[in-house]
């Protein structure tokens, strides 16, 4: 009957809470994040929830994507070694990302950082310092390698770009299938 | 637009130094896609480097379409000067 119940109630809840319409609606998400302080522009799309514990030490412009596992540190941890010394003391910085800036899987934003607009930073990038604004940066520690703008010409043309997001899921996974030859034409998937 | 400062040499070391060849193995005929299978990323730095060796800045959309060795050093040559990096 407890067992029931409680089935009943999870049944509830989820028809109460709120969920975003489609994988890629992150709105609920930086909610949550703005309800922390974190600054964040319009247009966002935003998959990482880690922002230090000094979130409104950090400011996300428009139109930005960020992956998951991203790493937002708005302190410096090494300070630890001061605490002898100083056991207050805290190292910290702010964290600015300008607009239409794309931030990739697991990389790490140290305290300190400004990011320009127009930006790709690569994943698994260890980003510190000043980045201007249209920069390609990958690695650890972060370097500027290119332009964005060149890069995403170069991802445009190539053969992997495809038009697939919104599709319907089954004509979608048909498609991919087909265009990596993982499928004959007319077998279904 | 062309410019009689224009180091080809430099530019061809450059390129046969991304692609880890020796210059003299260089053919100017030779394609990204089918000869040396770079990848986006590889292309941009291609592209980056051959920029820094001339003193040059191509602009992006003439980039993509420059598809041989050839093609991107007679880009490099055409493009506006902005001076050596180094």
């Amino acid at each position: 009957m407890r067992r029931l119940l409680r089935g009943l109630l999870r049944r509830m809840l989820r028809l109460v809470e709120p969920r975003p319409a489609s994988p890629h609606d992150t709105s609920s998400a930086i909610e949550r994040l703005r309800a922390r302080g974190v600054r964040i522009g319009e247009g966002c799309a935003i998959y990482s929830d880690f922002f230090s514990t000094e979130p409104y030490l950090v400011s996300i412009g428009n139109h930005v994507g960020i992956s998951g596992g991203v790493k937002f540190l708005t302190h410096d941890g090494s300070a630890w070694l001061m605490r002898g010394e100083h056991p207050r003391r805290q190292v910290l910085g702010t964290i600015v990302v300008g607009d239409n800036t794309f931030i990739g899987e697991n990389s790490v934003i140290l305290c300190g950082t400004s990011i320009g607009s127009n930006c790709i930073i690569g994943a698994g990038a260890v980003v510190r310092g000043r980045i201007p604004d249209n920069a390609l940066v990958i690695g650890n520690p972060g370097q500027t390698v290119g332009r964005a703008s060149l890069f995403i010409e170069m991802l445009r043309q190539g053969e992997n770009s495809l038009d697939t997001l919104g599709m319907e899921e089954g004509a979608r996974r048909e498609l991919l299938l087909r265009h990596f030859g993982l499928t004959a034409p007319g077998e279904r998937p | 637009m062309s410019d009689a400062a224009f180091d080809e040499a430099a530019v061809v070391a450059a390129i046969a130094n991304e692609l880890k060849i020796s210059p003299a193995a260089l053919d100017l005929e030779s394609k990204w896609g089918e000869d040396y299978d770079l990848d986006s990323l590889e292309q941009v730095r291609l592209v980056m480097a051959v920029e820094d060796a001339a003193g040059v800045r191509i602009e992006d959309k003439l980039a993509v379409q420059a598809r041989s060795v050839g093609a991107l050093v007679e880009l490099a040559r055409r493009s506006p000067r902005i001076g050596k990096a180094s």
